[in-house]
């Protein structure tokens, strides 16, 4: 009787237990699922926190006469693919003799499971003198390009800035030493802007960045005569790719001799 | 005694059963809260992100000349299909040819080898027209239509109720298309976001001259709505109107005058 | 006449509402939540609806007329769908009849069943002795007494440039007639900058992208259109030895004619609706808002701020007032002043906003916007609408590209645009409410003529 009263009770215990338990594992399926959908984050997690690359590039020697060889050298780390612009791919290490007939800013990428990284370095070559200035002094001597280019850098600008940034000021004194030891040099500054942005107004901000660089130069004691200033907004680019290294390049006052 | 035991032994794993299930509906029941409330968070910055992108905003662009993009429905811009009486005959005999240059431009100083090119002119006068009779409109006649006989062209669109009438009766009978496109262009200017409540269901009953040019003059409420928002709206209606198009060439008079209403529906 | 009752129901007017609004959440790419949050008007929503017009196809007087004809027939009909007045009734839709003459119409097969249009317009397309002769009607359908709205004859060379010029010609005719009396835009020409081989010309179009030809051979980057408000000469800027400078091209004598820019860069001239030319001049080492002569002659500063100033646009109604591009406080932002340089209001409130052009009947400002303009920034440049009275401003693309150098038609009721720049710049048209965008051609920076 007992016997029977328990079995009795068991059974509908067991009922209860097959009950509850079906709804815990249909449950637990349900969110089981939800769960599962979530699961493969982590096997791309590490993916998404890779290293991100590195690279270096050097030129040695970084100025040349015409005929000369340079060595490049470029180390980089956490690099699948590396190329150089001119050059192409190459290993992710390595060395690479050239030979420019002109002034040459090498570009290397490289690029990585955590995203790509970039660097310049910029050879100069000494082109022969077209005519030796002989004895004459500093004062008619027009210079090179080359040493002109030596001496006088061009300055960068911040994005959407037309104010000098330190690096900037430098350089315009710099520019302004060689320049005061050259009253012969004429200079003109050229204006320019990163691709965005609207191509009208970047006409107006590059004029105001050339003229930010001419204004450094006149109150340094250059003369504003031997300046002449053109914008060229971003109707001639130095660099065409959408990154922000090569909208920096973009967004400069560059100098020249005006002949 | 085993029996008893057992029993308890049963219970105690009984209970811890129970308990785990509790557990484990607690840990269901919270996680499908929470992910509730992560989902809810989420999309709350969706929203954020819409807001930011600041999509559609305004009201004001009414007066683009454009009409909306929705379907005429032609049994909703009905015109006078019941003369009240025979206008007189169109003296067609004073039509003179048209003129490219007879259009309005803002600086005159036509493109000669382009302008004269195409000879345009009216075509020759052609056969009186035979056609068949028009179908009695299919709408409901309620008493109120029938007997009232005013010569106005009344016209529903989303904004309220306007009507037209040119004080020239044989005009509209002749020239509907004037007087429907012009009431159209009329609403197209009428802002009624400006509008407070209570114009809404007030009429405002006003004059104005339509030049040969299709200029707009002698604007004058007649009898206000009672409404100063209204009645200053309508008179903004208006002036923003450069031009509601030269009057019709075969028109003999040099100017129009209309009587007009308006009375904004209900929003 | 009888007033007739018209009866709209709320029900019958609510799936319009609902319909609208749907089409402004799913253009917009917002989810639905946001669009009930928040009162959403859907700009000429409002107001009377389109009219519904049915272009028959014309009637060939003789064999030899066909191509022509046909030519004409798909002109007249595109003009009338680029109105953005008319519900054109499509061809399967109407009755097969090809009615020449007023005689033929049964207006009751147009007005009635599925082609249920207000107005028809038909007619025939002859050629005899080398001419083109084309009698053109449209036709009331609901004024079985006098229905005749307009009836035109058209002569000109038999050639297909005519019978695009004709139809055209019609077409502004019945969008002048039924349209509000705003003249149509189907003669309008839109000139824009074409990039290729390292230069950039000057090129021109119809309105509709059609016909596209070079105007200017400079073999140089030439940059910004503007074609004079009587369509005799356009000026823009072109780079030479000294830079940028305001160059003008004679349309009538198909040469360049002189203009004394003073030095300086000289960028984004502008005409005012009597002839002047405003533009930006850095003559004085900042980047300003001169005004002067079609020549440059007489030139008085009127804006002085550090800073850029550029792409001035004159209200073409008033004639008194520029609207014009500043970065005096950092990023470029739209302003309006009078044309003397006094009552300067600042008119968007952050973001990168440059290009801006007024609109025909001086209400609107229309001009690209980066709301959320920076470095690394995801914002879009768009095109926006702002009422200049309330500065309360529209949207009217998204997700295209870069959006620049919106450019109004002279109805006011178009806007052609840039999206892309350089070689791959394209010139899209749409209804100044955002709809119906189309690619016209490659190209950049258009600029619409004043007609």
């Amino acid at each position: 009787m007992i016997v029977m009263s328990r079995t009795g009770r068991r059974t509908t215990q067991g009922r209860m237990y097959a009950a509850i338990s079906t709804s815990i594992v249909a449950l637990l399926l349900t969110t089981g699922c939800h769960k599962k959908s979530k699961a493969p984050l982590p096997s791309t997690a590490p993916a998404a926190m890779a290293q991100a690359p590195t690279v270096t590039l050097a030129a040695d020697p970084v100025a040349i006469d015409v005929g000369q060889s340079v060595t490049l050298t470029w180390r980089t780390t956490n690099a699948n693919t590396v190329s150089i612009d001119g050059i192409g791919s190459v290993d992710p290490n390595g060395n690479q003799t050239v030979m420019p007939s002109t002034s040459t800013n090498f570009h290397i990428t490289a690029t990585g499971d955590g995203g790509s990284a970039e660097a310049n370095v910029r050879v100069t070559v000494r082109v022969p003198q077209p005519q030796s200035s002989g004895s004459s002094s500093n004062l008619n001597d027009m210079g090179t390009d080359a040493a002109f280019h030596a001496a006088v850098k061009d300055v960068f600008f911040d994005y959407d800035s037309y104010d000098l940034r330190p690096d900037a000021q430098s350089n315009a004194s710099q520019a302004a030493t060689y320049l005061n030891a050259h009253p012969a040099i004429k200079v003109v500054v050229g204006g320019y802007c990163d691709e965005r942005g609207s191509a009208e107004y970047n006409l107006a901000l590059g004029e105001n960045r050339a003229n930010a660089a001419k204004q450094a130069l006149v109150s340094a004691g250059v003369s504003a005569g031997r300046i002449r200033v053109v914008s060229y907004g971003k109707e001639k680019q130095f660099c065409t790719e959408a990154a922000e290294s090569c909208y920096q390049q973009n967004r400069r006052g560059q100098f020249n001799l005006d002949r | 005694m085993p029996v008893m035991q057992e029993n308890e032994v049963e219970k105690k794993s009984l209970l811890r059963e129970f308990g785990g299930a509790l557990l484990l509906h607690v840990i269901v029941i919270g996680g499908i809260a929470l992910s509730g409330f992560v989902f809810h968070q989420r999309s709350q910055r969706w929203g954020e992100n819409a807001d930011l992108s600041g999509a559609v905003q305004a009201t004001m662009v009414s007066s683009i000349p454009l009409p909306p993009r929705v379907r005429p429905r032609e049994d909703n811009v009905l015109a006078s299909e019941h003369p009240s009486e025979a206008p007189p005959q169109p003296t067609t005999k004073a039509e003179p040819p048209p003129k490219p240059t007879d259009i309005p431009v803002q600086v005159r100083q036509p493109d000669k080898k382009e302008s004269k090119r195409v000879a345009e002119r009216p075509t020759p006068e052609t056969p009186k027209q035979k056609q068949p009779p028009p179908p009695e409109p299919q709408k409901a006649t309620s008493g109120s239509t029938g007997g009232v006989k005013i010569a106005m062209q009344a016209m529903q669109s989303r904004i309220g109720t306007s009507a037209v009438n040119v004080t020239d009766q044989s005009f509209g009978a002749r020239f509907g298309y004037y007087v429907r496109q012009m009431n159209q262009r009329i609403s197209q200017q009428w802002f009624t976001q400006t509008l407070d409540t209570s114009a809404q269901g007030r009429r405002v009953y006003l004059t104005f001259r339509i030049s040969r040019d299709g200029s707009i003059s002698e604007i004058n409420i007649v009898k206000g709505s009672g409404n100063a928002s209204l009645d200053s709206s309508a008179n903004r209606a208006l002036q923003r109107i450069d031009s509601l198009g030269p009057l019709p060439d075969a028109y003999s008079g040099s100017y129009i005058t209309v009587q007009y209403y308006f009375e904004p529906s209900q929003q | 006449m009888a007033v007739m009752r018209l009866h709209q129901t709320p029900l019958r007017r609510w799936p319009v509402f609902a319909g609208a609004l749907l089409l402004a959440c799913s253009a917009a790419f917002i989810p639905a939540t946001f669009c009930a949050q928040d009162t959403v008007f859907t700009g000429t929503n409002k107001g009377a609806d389109r009219i519904r017009i049915a272009p028959a196809n014309f009637h060939a007087q003789s064999g030899d007329a066909v191509g022509l004809k046909q030519v004409f027939d798909s002109v007249l009909e595109s003009d009338l769908k680029n109105a953005g007045v008319f519900d054109v009734v499509s061809k399967s839709m109407e009755p097969r009849a090809e009615p020449s003459a007023p005689g033929d119409i049964n207006l009751a097969a147009w007005a009635g069943g599925n082609t249920n249009a207000s107005y028809v317009a038909f007619g025939n397309f002859g050629i005899t002795g080398g001419k083109v002769m084309v009698n053109a009607y449209v036709f009331d359908t609901h004024n079985a007494q006098y229905p005749q709205v307009i009836g035109k004859q058209y002569v000109d060379a038999a050639s297909e440039e005519a019978a695009r010029t004709i139809a055209h010609r019609f077409a502004d005719e019945i969008i002048l007639r039924l349209g509000g009396g705003i003249p149509g835009i189907a003669e309008t020409k839109i000139y824009y900058v074409r990039a290729g081989g390292g230069t950039k010309e000057i090129w021109t179009m119809e309105y509709d992208g059609a016909n596209p030809h070079a105007v200017t051979h400079l073999g140089t980057v030439a940059l910004s259109p503007r074609v004079s408000p009587d369509n005799s000469r356009i000026a823009f800027s072109a780079l030479g030895k000294d830079g940028f400078q305001i160059r003008v091209f004679s349309l009538l004598l198909d040469r360049m004619v002189n203009f004394n820019s003073a030095g300086g860069t000289n960028i984004s001239p502008a005409w005012s609706p009597n002839g002047q030319l405003a533009w930006s001049s850095s003559r004085s080492g900042d980047p300003e808002i001169y005004v002067a002569d079609a020549s440059g002659n007489g030139a008085r500063r009127v804006t002085s701020f550090r800073g850029p100033d550029s792409s001035p646009t004159w209200n073409p109604k008033t004639g008194s007032q520029i609207a014009w591009i500043s970065g005096r406080s950092s990023l470029p932002q739209v302003y309006t002043m009078e044309a003397d340089g006094t009552g300067v209001q600042r008119m968007t409130d952050g973001g990168y906003a440059t290009s801006v052009s007024w609109s025909p009947n001086g209400q609107f400002l229309a001009f690209a916007w980066n709301r959320k303009y920076g470095p690394g920034a995801p914002g879009g440049q768009d095109i926006y609408v702002m009422e200049v009275a309330t500065k309360k401003w529209i949207q009217l693309t998204n997700g295209m590209g870069q959006c620049d150098f919106p450019t109004w038609s002279p109805d006011g009721r178009h806007i052609a645009f840039a999206v892309g720049s350089g070689v791959r710049g394209q010139i899209w048209s749409m209804l100044a409410d955002g709809t119906e965008k189309h690619k016209l051609v490659a190209g950049d920076m258009p600029n619409w003529s004043f007609r």
